[in-house]
């Protein structure tokens, strides 16, 4: 408890409250010191999380992309070649027949034969009862009256899974009968046709199993980290040291660099991992203008026994310059969805990166203020670093040059949230980064 | 504007708040840093530290307690680290000199601010932040011992230089006017 004290009291009372004037010459100063530079480094700083937020979005939007085009099919165009070519349009147009008359029959007119003539997109089309998405507007080239409506509606079955192609679906072709005003030569041709496309089923691939195949790669990268460090304190009492460890440490360029290993499906989704080396780089500048340095000097006699000890103060300045480095090794374990062009291709992924182990040397104040030396390999150093700190996220964005089918050139902006304290849990500080870089490499097809 | 709307723009780096901020504050804040800086120009440029900090960390302000509270911290923070960077802790005064001889308190009541800033700058830098931290600020030996990274019979011992070092400083301003 505090004892009481007149003294103390008066000056308390006396100077607590008192202001002086107002030193209104010192803001110059101080909004210079406050820098672009400074500014936006704080911003960052600040809107970390935001960023991580954005790019995670991002990575989710991919996947949902992902997921929507999943059923289209990956594998088009389907090549028809020869007589099989003729037969599928020839098949399609009798079919085209039907949804134009089913669609005149919606629109009221029935009484009339509608024939429609539409260009076929062979390459598009995914599915066959998609076939009138894809045509271009029915243009009605002849009118017949005919006796009554053509009822074809009932003949075509509803696909059991839209949007799949059957390549063995049993699709109703319009007979005679039912179609009595076209000419008979045309129709004898077409029925024909359509006999002979019922036969062997052309070359078209499996739909079925999407994720099947894919693509194997194999990324060499490397990239130059900025990271930015928070440190908080864990109580209020050692909030004066966490300032004077972010005034005498400053972030210096890192790196990183590795393998990653892909597997790209042929919808366009990435799996992906591999080994990666960061190095984080910081600055340790320490001066102290009134530095005690005790120098002890022990004279012996020829035996080896103590003659005499001398004791030197020696005072004096101390400047001295650390370069810190943090070393990790991480498994990343990512998700992501790439997509396809001729010269380029275009991905984004997010997921995490699994610390296998950290080492750290340097030098930092101990919380006495004093400059001590931290080391993983040194057992006697200072310690206050993790062995290693868990989990990141991590988050990319990139595009890939392709200078051959098989090599690309990649280059990939990235994100990565440290979720852990790099200090022991008994630290007084807390110590996490995020880093952004710009991964540049070569990806091999194999 | 309010403090809570200055606060507010501070974080949007709105100059104009930050403007506000440093005419509203700095002046009790200059007195703050006179107390434990060894002259004015080194009470300005703890000022200047102090409010680049606070500008910097005001996100931080979690509306609990006052905001002045929340600045002084930084600046007496501020003055702290400033001194452990210079070591003063390990200066020694020889107190021989300071002779036995005892003032009334009352004495230190009639003298003005100035005066008592006065008397408090020409202490020696580890008794003057021990007294500071003690006397005005309202820390108790564990705490200061904890900041400053010392024992707590120093900072006691400190502590009691300082208020003889006052009383002694009084005694020769009283023959000095005598």
């Amino acid at each position: 408890m505090k004892q009481f004290n007149h003294t103390d009291k008066i000056f308390s009372d006396k100077l607590n409250n008192y202001s002086a004037e107002t030193p209104m010459h010192l803001w110059d100063a101080i909004d210079e010191k406050r820098t672009w530079q400074h500014k936006a480094a704080l911003l960052l700083k600040r809107k970390g999380g935001f960023a991580l937020g954005i790019l995670m979005l991002f990575a989710l939007s991919g996947w949902m992309l992902m997921q929507d085009t999943s059923q289209l099919v990956s594998s088009f165009p389907i090549h028809f070649s020869g007589e099989q070519s003729k037969i599928a349009k020839k098949v399609n147009l009798v079919e085209l027949e039907q949804d134009a008359t089913i669609h005149s029959e919606n629109t009221g007119v029935a009484a009339e034969f509608v024939s429609a003539k539409t260009t076929i997109t062979e390459t598009k089309t995914p599915a066959t009862n998609q076939i009138t998405q894809k045509a271009e507007p029915v243009q009605i080239i002849e009118q017949q009256p005919i006796e009554k409506p053509i009822e074809i509606k009932e003949a075509i079955p509803e696909p059991s899974e839209p949007n799949v192609i059957e390549t063995k679906t049993e699709r109703p072709i319009a007979t005679l009968d039912q179609l009595p005003n076209l000419s008979t030569s045309l129709l004898a041709e077409t029925t024909q046709l359509a006999i002979q496309a019922k036969g062997p089923d052309p070359d078209c691939p499996k739909f079925g199993k999407r994720l099947a195949g894919g693509d194997f790669y194999i990324d060499a990268l490397v990239s130059p980290e900025s990271y930015f460090r928070t440190l908080t304190s864990k109580s209020v009492e050692s909030f004066p040291y966490q300032q004077e460890r972010d005034a005498t440490e400053t972030m210096k360029i890192g790196a990183s660099g590795g393998l990653r290993l892909s597997w790209v499906s042929n919808t366009g989704l990435a799996l992906r991992t591999g080994i990666m080396y960061s190095q984080i780089a910081e600055k340790f500048t320490y001066k102290n203008g009134n530095e005690e340095h005790i120098d002890i000097t022990v004279t012996r006699d020829a035996n080896g026994n103590i003659i005499s000890a001398d004791t030197a103060i020696i005072f004096g300045a101390r400047h001295k310059v650390t370069h810190n480095r943090h070393h990790l090794v991480d498994i990343p374990i990512l998700i992501g969805y790439e997509v396809n062009t001729p010269k380029w291709v275009f991905t984004a992924n997010s997921g995490i990166y699994l610390n296998l182990s950290m080492k750290s040397k340097g030098d930092f104040l101990s919380p006495q203020f004093d400059p001590v030396t931290f080391s993983s390999d040194e057992t006697n150093s200072y310690s206050a670093f993790e062995n290693t700190v868990g989990l990141s996220l991590y988050g990319s964005v990139s595009a890939n040059y392709k200078l051959t089918d098989n090599i690309h050139i990649v280059i990939e902006p990235q994100f990565r949230y440290y979720l852990n304290s790099f200090t022991k849990s008994d630290y007084l500080l807390e110590q996490k980064y995020t880093s952004v870089g710009c991964l540049t490499g070569l990806r091999f097809k194999f | 504007m309010t403090v809570k709307e200055l606060i507010k723009g501070c974080v949007h780096e709105d100059r104009k708040c930050q403007k506000e901020i440093f005419r509203r504050y700095a002046g009790k804040m200059l007195t703050i840093c006179r107390r434990y800086a060894r002259h004015h120009m080194e009470a300005e440029d703890l000022l200047q530290d102090a409010f680049i900090k606070v500008f910097d960390n005001i996100e931080k302000f979690k509306y609990k307690g006052s905001f002045e509270g929340w600045i002084r911290r930084i600046v007496v923070n501020t003055a702290i680290r400033n001194y452990q960077k210079s070591s003063f802790q390990k200066e020694q005064i020889g107190m021989e000199d300071y002779v036995h001889q005892t003032i009334e308190p009352e004495v230190f009541s009639y003298l003005h601010e100035e005066e008592l800033l006065g008397l408090v700058a020409n202490l020696p830098t580890g008794y003057r932040v021990v007294f500071n931290l003690f006397a005005i600020e309202g820390y108790n030996h564990k705490e200061i011992s904890h900041m400053l990274g010392i024992g707590e019979s120093t900072s006691r011992s400190q502590l009691m230089k300082a208020r003889k070092m006052l009383q002694f400083q009084v005694l020769e301003l009283q023959k000095v006017t005598a």
